[in-house]
């Protein structure tokens, strides 16, 4: 008992402090990742190749003045930006991130708690998240705040939708909604999930990346609209914290899509080695969402609901709905046959976009009409 | 990954087959109704007929299973009963309908979808030995009514009267969970009759939480059939609501409620229970009798009226037994036919943008048009309840099985509220047949109709008569009804007597 | 002396009581809706306490996390709410006062005599397994008729907010 209270309590503060230490380093990796896709150079002053920059930044913020701008609600104010840390990091605390390991003669799971439905509960947090934009929203007295919170608290649960659907297709796969499980269904089942759920899969990340409010889908905070969106009136550490919920979510999320749909900490090939091929994956993901920043123009606001209500949500039910199908007629092989059908029901949702793409695009040349205004 | 089974269904599909093909029915109208818009005028309404005539087939197949109980509900003959009445309803507001969504231009799939699915749900409450499927059937009749109170969105009464309706009926709903929730952790069941059971039998010694339970329940139905004091908000929704949506809420709504209140009365409460129907039943008809002869509008008239009405339906409900509950089911249906005739002859009185609704309106209107002057005095003089008409009959069974049960008192006043409801039916009556028609007195009220309106308010006016001339065949039909309810609420006790809670205690997982 | 369990029980019973009553006195909308928020997260808490962590944690996923959230977005939608301060029913409250204390004395004397039975130990898979299979057969009727239900709603919420099409 004492035991694992003291190894889940060590479990706690080693994982909390490694993600929250992942922060600074993303942040330099994607000023200087963007900056060279964009031929610029990046930071480059504060220690070797700008390493310490974040550091600097880091430190300029945190003894900075705490501002309470006038007219704001000093309370929900306050409440704002833990409420956007918080989730982030408590999500973590179900991802497994290694095979059981032995220490003095017992087991221990690299995980800081093994919750049996830690699916549910990550999903669960992840609704909470919304919270900190409407509060930061609301309270900051702010037309532009207010615009940016109802933008993002609207874009979350939008997309809370495909996400769900999305995971629950996995759970139907697995059997299970604890995530060590999830994990273990992949070795047995000798393939990953990413294979016969690849429509999933895609799902998945394109909603991720809406649910952490990054760009091309970052309205609550465009820049070029609403100053700063949710966040215009916080500065110092408030802001601070703000920044690092976003970047604690991402790694969150990639911890989450690797266990889901990656094999989790199972090595690809040659030996595992703990953690190792986590983190490989891990920052495989991250590379990807700053690469995805990089490269996408940010979509317009009915663009952005009408590929989560008119594309992601039916094509997720279409993915439920072959898998449970599958699952149920295709008895022992039925691993096998989704990977195909994965694909094949991926493409045809591919084919189905472009179609109405192309018959949009060709009733209206130049840009495509807005979704919600009716003609 | 284990390998699952398809063997799901572990109960006979039948007992929800009614229920399944009216709500199936109702998604292929409404599908219907969104692809081909330009057929929707009558394509969506003959759909909506061939549903309901397709979930009566349905029901009279069901009931001559003669099916167990299942999936928490009961098939027996007074579901039958209960549920063709419904239909009949749910028939005659499409038919009714017609001339007032073509002329509102309200047309389309989601309106006669919504209805099917309220009527469905009104269905459901009658069919369920259990209060949580009571309380879905609850919903599943109130959320479409919600919607359909407030179809007409271009007016802003009919907007007044959705939200009135919505936030009053939400309160209702909580209520009736909250009961369900403490009869649940008074007696550990859910089912009706086992749940009453368990509390007679003293298996559990807190009978006042069962009856705090049941009353909060009681709450919930009597706001649903409008029973003073739960009635405030009937007047006003019927008056914004459109006119074949306030008909098919004064009948199906109400049935509904009379349904459930049937199957909870058959679980056998009683005790405070009765003085409370006894109270209830009596400040009903003094109070819609009292107020209806002030009112100028014939939607608000009709709105107390239908509260009166409920007040003596409640009597049936609180003499029970066989004679009672066989009344109450001949009761709604005499009632079915004269509310929707007098609505019927409304919609069409009322004229475009219902612009004439005031009884002033209808001065003399029985000169120009026979046929509505005729018709709307058959509807007013059985709602009266002057004889030979359904109404009189109606409220005949329902006094006599009252006194037989022991309830004179109740009976008197009962009958001293139908006299002061003679005054205000025969008002309507004597402006439009003896009043001079003023030329310049508010909107003129309109006498033209389609042939289909005239013809279904005829049949509804010999289906008065009828009902009123042929009635003892009819109450047979109906006396099949009650025993069916007397009989399943026996069997239920008979069923779970070795094993006394039924309850989903597996599913709480951790408090009772 | 209560073991620990029951004081975490208590502790959020505690908060789902102080929540309610919030939501109800406090003046401001919004205030009143990240109230109920509170509230039913703690209700979700006692969920998790009693064992029944599925449960739990569906009530964090649909009331915190989707209807609060949608409450507060039309709470910001609707310009004059948000600067309004002054919203409470005081008029009602002679009446609602001696009505709620007298159920909630009643309630209470009640509940306090019932020999509960208590809780149930945690079930080894967790109570998802149960709830599902209980969902997919016993209760599949009522389960799809609760999909009809959402499905009149959606059908009513789309019909009354679209736009007229001229």
């Amino acid at each position: 008992m004492l035991f694992d209270l003291i190894a889940s309590f060590i479990k706690a503060v080693l994982v909390f402090a490694v993600v929250m230490s992942f922060v600074p380093f993303l942040i330099w990796l994607e000023r200087k990742l963007v900056a060279w896709m964009q031929q610029r150079i990046g930071p480059n002053r504060t220690g070797p190749f700008g390493l310490l920059q974040p550091i600097a930044d880091a430190v300029k913020l945190i003894i900075k003045e705490n501002i309470f701008p006038s007219g704001v609600e000093k309370i929900t104010y306050f409440l704002a930006p833990m409420m956007s840390m918080i989730p982030a990091l408590a999500a973590f605390a179900v991802i497994p991130f290694g095979s059981p390991v032995r220490i003095m003669g017992r087991t221990v799971n690299l995980q800081v708690a093994d919750v049996n439905i830690g699916i549910l509960y990550i999903l669960a947090l992840s609704s909470l998240a919304v919270y900190g934009a409407v509060l930061a929203g609301w309270s900051s007295n702010n037309k532009y705040s207010l615009l940016g919170g109802l933008r993002t608290s609207a874009q979350m649960i939008s997309y809370e939708l495909p996400i769900g659907l999305s995971v629950v297709s996995i759970v139907l796969l697995t059997g299970s909604l604890s995530l060590n499980e999830v994990v273990r269904s992949q070795a047995s089942h000798g393939i990953w999930n990413i294979f016969p759920q690849f429509l999933g899969f895609i799902i998945l990340l394109i909603s991720y990346n809406a649910e952490l409010n990054r760009a091309p889908f970052d309205l609550g905070e465009a820049e070029s609209e609403i100053v700063a969106g949710y966040h215009t009136e916080y500065s110092g550490f408030r802001f601070a914290m703000f920044y690092m919920g976003e970047y604690v979510n991402m790694v969150t999320v990639a911890a989450l899509v690797t266990v889901l749909f990656l094999g989790g900490w199972q090595a690809p090939f040659g030996p595992e080695i703990p953690l190792l091929w986590f983190l490989i994956k891990i920052f495989a993901f991250i590379l990807l969402y700053m690469w995805v920043r990089a490269t996408f123009p940010r979509v317009r606001y009915d663009q952005l609901m009408a590929l989560g209500w008119k594309i992601l949500v039916p094509a997720s039910l279409a993915n439920l709905a072959m898998t449970a199908v599958i699952i149920v007629l295709g008895g022992p092989n039925a691993v096998r046959i989704l990977s195909v059908g994965s694909i094949v029901l991926a493409v045809l949702v591919g084919l189905v976009l472009k179609a109405a793409v192309a018959l949009r695009t060709k009733s209206a040349p130049g840009l495509a009409p807005p979704a919600g205004a009716g003609s | 990954m284990t390998a699952p089974s398809l063997q799901i269904i572990t109960w006979n599909l039948w007992v929800s087959a009614p229920v399944c093909a009216l709500a199936a029915s109702a998604m292929v109208t409404l599908i219907a109704g969104a692809f081909w818009p330009a057929f929707a005028r009558w394509l969506t309404p003959c759909l909506a007929l061939g549903g309901i005539a397709l979930t009566a087939a349905f029901t009279i197949l069901a009931g001559m299973l003669g099916l167990p109980p299942a999936g928490m509900q009961v098939m027996d003959s007074f579901t039958v009963v209960f549920d063709l009445i419904i239909l009949i309803a749910a028939f005659i507001t499409v038919l009714v309908s017609n001339h007032y969504v073509t002329r509102e231009n309200l047309e389309r799939g989601e309106y006669y979808a919504l209805m099917m699915l309220s009527a469905s749900g009104a269905m459901l409450m009658a069919a369920s030995d259990n209060y949580v499927m009571m309380f879905l059937g609850l919903e599943l009749l109130s959320i479409p009514l919600y919607v359909l109170a407030g179809f007409s969105r271009g007016r802003s009464e009919s907007q007044e009267s959705a939200l009135k309706y919505l936030l009053l009926g939400a309160f209702a709903s909580a209520f009736f969970v909250f009961g369900a929730a403490l009869v649940f952790s008074a007696t550990g069941s859910t089912n009706i009759v086992v749940a009453g059971d368990a509390t007679e039998r003293a298996l559990v010694g807190t009978t006042p939480i069962y009856v705090i339970g049941l009353a909060m329940i009681l709450t919930a139905l009597a706001f649903k059939v409008a029973l003073v004091p739960f009635h405030m908000w009937t007047p006003d929704v019927y008056q914004g609501a459109p006119t074949s949506v306030t008909a098919f809420m004064a009948v199906v709504a109400k049935a509904a409620g009379f349904g459930a209140l049937a199957r909870v009365a058959a679980a056998g409460p009683e005790g405070s229970w009765t003085v409370l129907l006894w109270g209830l039943s009596a400040a009903t008809m003094i109070w819609g009798n009292l107020l209806a002869i002030s009112q100028n509008n014939i939607k608000r008239l009709l709105a107390y009226s239908s509260i009166a009405h409920a007040g003596y339906l409640l009597m049936g409900i609180l003499a029970g037994g066989r004679a009672g509950i066989s009344a109450v089911l001949f009761y709604l249906l005499a009632y079915a036919a004269m509310t929707f005739g007098a609505f019927a002859a409304v919609i069409i009185l009322a004229g475009r943008g219902d612009g004439a609704e005031d009884i002033e309106d209808y001065r003399g209107i029985a000169r120009r048009s026979p046929l509505l002057g005729w018709t709307m005095a058959i509807f007013m003089f059985s709602l009266a309840g002057l004889p030979p008409f359904a109404g009189f009959f109606g409220k005949l069974y329902l006094f006599s099985a009252a006194v037989e049960a022991g309830y004179p008192g109740l009976t008197v006043l009962a009958v001293l509220t139908s006299v002061m409801g003679v005054f205000y039916y025969l008002r309507v009556t004597v402006v439009m047949w003896m009043q001079e028609p003023e030329a310049e007195s508010g909107p003129a009220a309109q006498t033209s109709a389609p042939l289909l309106s005239r013809l279904v308010l005829s049949a509804l006016a010999v289906a008065v008569l009828a009902l009123g001339i042929f009635s003892s065949p009819v109450l047979r039909w109906t006396n099949s009804g009650s025993a069916g309810l007397e009989r399943s609420a026996e069997a239920a006790i008979q069923m779970t007597l070795p094993e006394p809670t039924n309850a989903p205690a597996a599913l709480s997982g951790g408090s009772r | 002396m209560p073991s620990v369990l029951q004081l975490v029980f208590l502790f959020f019973a505690a908060v789902t009581v102080v929540g309610a009553l919030a939501v109800v006195l406090v003046r401001n909308l919004f205030h009143a809706a990240l109230w109920l928020a509170v509230t039913f997260l703690s209700v979700a808490s006692l969920f998790i306490v009693l064992n029944a962590d599925f449960v739990g944690l569906s009530q964090v996923i649909v009331y915190v996390g989707a209807i609060s959230v949608l409450m507060l977005f039309a709470i910001m939608l609707t310009e004059d709410v948000v600067g309004a301060r002054g919203l409470s029913l005081r008029s009602a409250w002679p009446a609602a006062l001696p009505v709620a204390a007298g159920v909630c004395v009643v309630l209470v004397r009640w509940f306090a005599r019932y020999a509960w039975l208590p809780p149930q130990p945690p079930k080894p898979g967790g109570t998802a397994g149960t709830i599902g299979l209980a969902f997919i057969q016993k209760y599949l009727f009522a389960f799809e008729l609760a999909s009809v239900i959402l499905l009149a709603a959606l059908i009513g919420a789309i019909y009354l907010a679209k736009e007229e099409r001229s």
